[in-house]
């Protein structure tokens, strides 16, 4: 992402550019129960800034949240990539079958909560806890799993493809196991 | 030497500009910076009352009325490093202020000789008000967590946003965009400032680039007073946002004092402060003052993360 349209982003969560990712939580949560709520800030100027005008800050404001979060994330994984911890984990992912507690592995190598993770890629932190210690039965269905295993492990730089394939064949032979005990 | 002169404001009368002015003019002295207070509001004039200087022998009436200038009016307080000069007291008319005087008043300013000069507006909207304030390199306003209190700083900082406009366009001979504009307001759908500012900025690009240009360092400080919890720190935050996304200014949330119930015990001479009685402070020198004074002296934001 160009540097220009990242100051913008972190201009809109009115944040600096060196914020933490906690900083920028923060700032978010707080604009968006600013932006689409009435408070005694909001009350005296409700004639003149419109609710409809707020709605689209709050859009500008979602947006440059998840911006400013996939750039934070993929520069802590820049750092954390060069480290030792990751050259084997990417060994591993080539000759491993990628499964829940793999991505659990990755991610807690890289730093990454289930907590930011759920904020960024929008992906339900339940979801992702339950992708990760494979309680199947919890899923989703089929399609949307594959597409949030696809999603999640992007962000981890995993193999996302092979991430997607490996995990939906176990999880296709659970479902029919699951089927004939039925 | 050219001094720093900050300008507290805020339209709604009682929520501590005074105090304010008296407690950062007190703690930047105290740390070896030569400062100036001006007491400027001129219907309630009551710095020397918080720096505890009984019957002040001179004043701005003095200014106003014999002539003297500024700097022989100007008095020592028992605050090394600290002067003052005391607002007009009783027989003053704020209203009656000629035009010539103001200017007047303004070079005076300018020219005394401080690190810092402090500037009590006092309440209100009036036009004197408005240019005293816009005169300043920092301009500060105090506000509480009140909804009145928050309205009338809008109105005030909205008002200062449409003299700086006219001034601006005024200084580049373009009076007159701005006066048919807000004239024909109804024909142009000007509804209010940001309506305005749309409308004049569109009429061509060169009203838009001086406007743009100027107000880039068009900068307001806030302050939030009387806090009693973490929810009423959340409102300074709130204030600016909505100032910033509405007015499209550039605004700072510099720090929050909080309430003090003791307040009154301080001046009242209730034994707990005997102790300290000969230095002179203020109840709102604490270590919050620390961070809001250094803040607006290094031009930062709050920041809760490292206080
Ligand atoms: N932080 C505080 N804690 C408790 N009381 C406060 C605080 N700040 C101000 N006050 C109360 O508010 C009163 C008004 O303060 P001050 O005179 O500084 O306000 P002001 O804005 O200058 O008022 P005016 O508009 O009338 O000039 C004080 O006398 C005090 O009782
Ligand atoms: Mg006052």
């Amino acid at each position: 992402m160009c540097d220009k349209k990242l100051k913008k982003y972190y201009e809109l969560l009115e944040i600096n550019i060196n914020a933490t990712l906690s900083e920028v939580n923060r700032a978010f949560e707080r604009m968006k129960e600013l932006y689409s709520t009435d408070s005694i800030a909001t009350i005296p100027i409700d004639d003149e800034f419109s609710k409809e005008e707020r709605k689209r800050i709050l859009k500008k404001i979602n947006k440059a949240y998840s911006k400013i979060g996939t750039h934070i994330i993929e520069k802590k994984k820049k750092k954390k990539l060069i480290s030792e911890h990751d050259k084997i984990s990417e060994k591993k992912e080539r000759s491993i079958t990628i499964s829940g507690s793999i991505i659990q592995q990755v991610r807690e190598i890289q730093g990454i909560s289930l907590l930011e993770l759920s904020k960024i890629t929008k992906i339900s932190k339940q979801i992702l806890e339950d992708i990760e210690l494979e309680n199947y039965e919890k899923l989703p269905p089929e399609v949307y799993l594959m597409c949030h295993i696809t999603n999640y492990t992007k962000f981890l730089s995993i193999d996302s493809t092979k991430a997607a394939n490996d995990y939906m064949k176990h999880y296709k032979k659970w479902k029919k196991k699951s089927k004939k005990e039925v | 030497m050219k001094s720093e002169i900050w300008a507290i404001g805020g339209g709604k009368g009682g929520t501590g500009k005074s105090i304010i002015t008296t407690t950062l003019g007190i703690y930047l002295a105290n740390h070896g910076k030569k400062v100036s207070l001006i007491d400027a509001d001129l219907g309630g004039a009551n710095l020397h009352s918080f720096l505890r200087i009984k019957k002040p022998k001179k004043s701005l009436t003095d200014f106003f009325e014999k002539k003297s200038p500024l700097n022989e009016i100007i008095i020592k307080t028992g605050v090394p490093n600290l002067q003052l000069i005391v607002g007009d007291i009783n027989t003053f008319n704020p209203t009656s202020i000629k035009y010539t005087q103001k200017l007047k008043f303004f070079r005076h300013i300018i020219s005394i000789n401080s690190e810092f000069i402090l500037i009590d507006l006092g309440a209100g909207t009036h036009l004197n008000t408005i240019d005293s304030f816009l005169l300043a390199d920092k301009k500060i306003v105090v506000t509480v967590p009140q909804i009145t209190s928050i309205e009338n700083s809008y109105n005030f900082i909205k008002k200062v946003l449409f003299r700086k406009i006219n001034r601006i366009l005024r200084d580049h001979q373009l009076k007159d965009v701005a006066r048919d504009a807000w004239k024909n307001r109804n024909v142009n759908e000007i509804k209010n400032i940001k309506t305005f500012l749309y409308y004049l900025k569109k009429s061509s690009n060169q009203i838009k680039n001086l406007i743009d240009k100027e107000l880039k360092n068009f900068k307001i400080d806030i302050i939030l007073n009387q806090v009693r919890d973490h929810n009423d720190i959340e409102i300074g935050f709130s204030i600016k946002s909505l100032l910033i996304k509405y007015l499209g200014i550039d605004v700072n949330f510099s720090g929050y004092i909080k309430y003090i119930d003791s307040f009154w015990d301080y001046y009242n001479g209730s034994q707990t402060h005997t102790s300290n009685k000969n230095i002179l402070s203020t109840p709102l020198l604490n270590k919050d003052t620390h961070g809001l004074v250094n803040n607006l002296v290094e031009d930062k934001q709050l920041n809760l993360f490292n206080p």
